[in-house]
């Protein structure tokens, strides 16, 4: 069943229907919860909570245009972040893996060396201190593979805005990455 | 490719590597499963917010309902407390008249105006006595008939004949032909049921039409015209030995 036919389907009430737009978009929201809010608990529910507005809202999607979810979910991101103090730390599984490692190089040791996971985390720790609206820019189109219309619909922005915070994100990463590549 | 070039193009591929190897900490399946459990069934939390929303509702309706209701206590007990230490008694027992004044008015209106507000569409009224006890109530039959633009405050003045305590004073606050009925006490023994409905006519007097009936069941009733500047006799009650007199003043309320 591809998309469309999905959307029109769960609109008529068809769970199984729903499953398979869920299939299609569970891990990609839930990653871009996770490298949002650097929480796999409110990753957890914020995927969750994104679903469950999507499935509850479908008969008003109109044009089925599955960016929608992504919409929703950026809104719940951006709502929780506002409601949530956010230590600035590690996930927990990460750190208990690599912190000793990282600690020693992550400023000093190529990231050719460096092993996925480690590679993994420091890109992590470092969009955890970026700003928000690049941060969602550069997850969406960075590492999502959005276009900057796509994004631009999602974040319900300008695509000009998109393409600065574009050029903003990707100086960012040159900067703060430079010593690792 | 200029040097930045080649490093944002190295970023991105480093930047979806790391992407990609984000899964929850138990696996996939088991998330997949927590969703298809909040949208269908399980603990259901989308419906445990939904009724967490509807419970807050009603909540809120009940803390702006007592609020309200706060608000009417505070604003009956400001009005008995000016009441009985102001200038209402003072003038009583001075001139010994016991005229409604501007300043009562205004009490009165405004108390009326919070239990107004209180019971929305049905009609209240209001009784205070002399003594500074309340009592608020409404009369649902007479929703049809009250006219909600009038609100007349009748002044009764209840006093036993051959007895040389003050009368005791009652503050009626109603709307126009809207029946009025309470039980107040005169003394120990006995007590009076008093049942009245005034009326603003349309040349602006005041039609007070009463009736009141003691423990012993002697009852009186009447129809009078009331001014507003001198104590009207309504009715006369016999009470084994002596007479319940009671007179009114009454005014209406305009700006309520």
């Amino acid at each position: 069943m591809d998309e469309l036919a999905a959307v029109r389907t769960s609109q008529a009430g068809d769970r199984a229907a729903f499953g398979v737009l869920i299939d299609r978009y569970y891990r990609k929201i839930y990653r871009f919860a996770y490298q949002f809010t650097g929480s796999h608990h409110d990753a957890d529910d914020v995927c969750q909570e994104t679903f469950l507005r999507a499935f509850d809202n479908i008969k008003k999607l109109k044009d089925c245009n599955w960016g929608w979810i992504f919409m929703i979910a950026s809104n719940l991101l951006r709502k929780h972040i506002k409601q949530t103090e956010y230590k600035k730390t590690l996930p927990a599984k990460l750190l208990d893996v690599a912190s000793v490692e990282v600690a020693e190089d992550e400023s000093t040791q190529p990231f050719e060396t460096l092993s996925r996971k480690e590679k993994a985390m420091i890109i992590h720790k470092q969009l955890q201190t970026m700003p928000e609206l690049m941060r969602l820019v550069t997850i969406l189109i960075l590492m999502e593979g959005l276009t900057q219309k796509d994004a631009a619909g999602i974040l319900t922005c300008s695509e000009a805005t998109v393409s600065r915070q574009l050029d903003a994100a990707r100086n960012w990463l040159r900067a703060r990455l430079q010593n690792l590549i | 490719m200029n040097i930045n070039a080649k490093k944002d193009e190295l970023i991105d591929v480093i930047l979806k590597d790391a992407h990609s190897q984000i899964q929850p900490p138990d696996s996939w399946e088991a998330f997949r499963g927590r969703i298809e459990d909040r949208i269908y069934g399980g603990d259901m939390p989308s419906i445990s917010i939904t009724r967490l929303g509807k419970d807050a509702a009603f909540w809120r309706r009940m803390t702006l309902a007592m609020a309200a209701c706060l608000v009417i206590t505070l604003a009956l007990l400001i009005y008995i407390l000016g009441y009985s230490g102001g200038n209402w008694r003072q003038e009583t027992a001075t001139d010994g008249r016991g005229l409604l004044s501007q300043a009562q008015l205004h009490q009165l209106s405004t108390a009326f105006s919070h239990v107004r507000q209180l019971f929305g569409r049905h009609c209240p009224w209001m009784v205070v006595d002399s003594g500074g006890e309340g009592e608020i109530g409404v009369d649902n039959q007479t929703i049809e008939t009250a006219v909600t633009n009038k609100v007349i405050v009748v002044r009764l003045a209840v006093n036993v004949e051959n007895q040389k305590a003050t009368p005791l004073y009652l503050d009626v606050v109603t709307f126009s032909d809207q029946q009025v009925s309470f039980r107040t006490p005169l003394a120990d023994d006995l007590a009076i049921d008093v049942s009245l409905k005034p009326v603003l006519t349309n040349v602006g007097k005041i039609v007070v039409e009463i009736k009141a009936r003691l423990d012993d069941g002697s009852q009186a009733g009447g129809v009078m015209t009331v001014a507003d500047n001198v104590f009207t006799s309504l009715v006369r009650v016999r009470s084994n030995s002596s007479w319940v007199n009671i007179d009114a003043v009454a005014r209406s309320v305009s700006n309520i």
